[in-house]
């Protein structure tokens, strides 16, 4: 399941292409293998999940903050989710909004790196103000 | 306790000449390695039980220590990794005991550690070249990123298992519970080790292949550790909630059907693909 970190954000279409190839290549593999094992491991619906989950993920990942912004930034973006999150409303926000960009964002807009790029520094600035709040306090 | 050891044994020794597929010079390395690969296991289990006085996380670590992919291609094949790894485990066993000798004992064969290591990756001598710092970090990032934690570990390229992540995707809560536990109990130490290791991870000169992030596997498994002790004490507090029971029953499936996917990946497709890069090598080179 190799390719779907390519360019980045994956789309739902990226991932059934995807599933599709890996099953092609995993199931052609098995030779002497009994077939119920073959459909019990290799299935769409597990890749499915596999795959999806991975590329919700992206989302919260330490490289793709990097990228996406600067590296220098990603511990600020880190304690602002850690901050963000303890609030269920913005807990809520937090785990639906790679939803929203998946599903929807990208097919509205194809280039929505800047609008992630804004989110994320505005998490960033949440994390720095925090920061900074806890040290005053100190 | 002995059934983790007897799996351990099993799944470092079973098939080692055959899978994965390499020359037969390379079988009593690949022994020694097999067998450094046990004796951590073993040890990690009496490493954390002294630590922490605490049976079942020793369980849990050393458990998932046996069955994280990473750690299982390390110990199957000739590998310097699998010998620091025992290293570590050993001097920090040492380490933290009472008599001054013994310290003292687990300080040399830390030193040694670093200098094995040292001879390996030529760290000292990259560090004191100039270092393009952007280009660290964004390694550093990269090799801790989820995608090769959990997906796709494409840091040992030619003859590693590059399909799967350096845990399994199925271990995410376990992971991220683990971390938070680590961090409430102030237990740096571990999480501290791990950073480090992929700092100089991240140095490799030949990067993006940089098996010294294999280094982590102890780390990983403590982790992962606490996370499963953490959720498996959840579970027990509610076990006469039958949609918490039904929850922990499904979740401990997915586990099993994870692992049970990994050693298919690893005993039918791994050796094909390794085999079939052989080919690619000779007929290219």
């Amino acid at each position: 399941m190799g390719v779907v970190a390519q360019g980045f954000f994956c789309s739902t279409e990226g991932i059934i292409q995807h599933i599709f190839q890996s099953l092609l290549a995993d199931i052609t593999n098995d030779v002497g293998v009994s077939f119920i094992i073959i459909r019990f491991l290799h299935n769409k619906l597990i890749y499915g999940l596999i795959l999806s989950f991975r590329c919700y993920l992206q989302f919260f990942d330490p490289y793709v903050f990097a990228v996406t912004t600067t590296s220098f930034i990603v511990p600020l973006i880190y304690m602002g989710l850690f901050k963000l999150a303890k609030n269920k409303f913005f807990l809520l926000v937090i785990l639906l909004f790679p939803l929203f960009i998946i599903l929807l964002l990208r097919r509205i807009i194809p280039d929505f790196y800047p609008i992630l790029k804004i989110y994320y520094i505005l998490i960033a600035l949440y994390g720095l103000l925090t920061f900074l709040a806890i040290r005053i306090n100190r | 306790m002995i059934f983790i050891f007897i799996l351990a044994f099993v799944t470092r020794f079973i098939y080692l000449g055959r899978i994965p597929p390499g020359l037969s010079e390379v079988f009593l390395g690949r022994v020694f390695s097999a067998l450094s690969g046990f004796l951590s296991i073993v040890l990690i289990y009496f490493l954390i039980k002294k630590l922490f006085n605490n049976c079942d996380l020793a369980l849990f670590t050393s458990s998932i220590l046996t069955l994280l992919p990473i750690s299982i291609v390390e110990n199957r094949i000739v590998s310097w990794v699998s010998t620091a790894v025992l290293l570590i485990i050993v001097g920090y066993f040492l380490m933290i005991d009472r008599l001054i000798y013994k310290k003292i004992i687990g300080i040399v064969l830390l030193i040694i550690f670093l200098w094995y290591i040292d001879k390996e990756i030529l760290l000292l001598e990259r560090l004191l070249k100039d270092i393009d710092l952007i280009l660290l970090v964004n390694n550093f990032f990269d090799l801790a990123s989820f995608n090769k934690l959990f997906f796709v570990n494409d840091t040992f390229w030619f003859g590693g298992i590059r399909r799967y992540g350096m845990i399994y995707s199925e271990m995410i809560p376990l992971f991220f519970v683990g971390i938070y536990e680590l961090i409430n109990k102030k237990q740096f130490q571990f999480l501290i080790f791990g950073l480090i290791v992929l700092f100089f991870s991240s140095l490799s000169p030949t990067y993006p292949e940089a098996r010294e992030v294999s280094l982590l596997m102890p780390v990983l498994a403590i982790i992962l550790g606490f996370g499963s002790l953490k959720i498996f004490n959840y579970f027990k507090l509610r076990k006469k909630n039958i949609f918490t029971s039904i929850l922990g029953l499904v979740y401990i499936l997915i586990l099993f059907y994870g692992v049970m996917n990994f050693f298919h990946y690893y005993f039918v497709h791994y050796s094909f693909e390794v085999e079939q890069e052989n080919v690619y090598q000779i007929n290219k080179f």
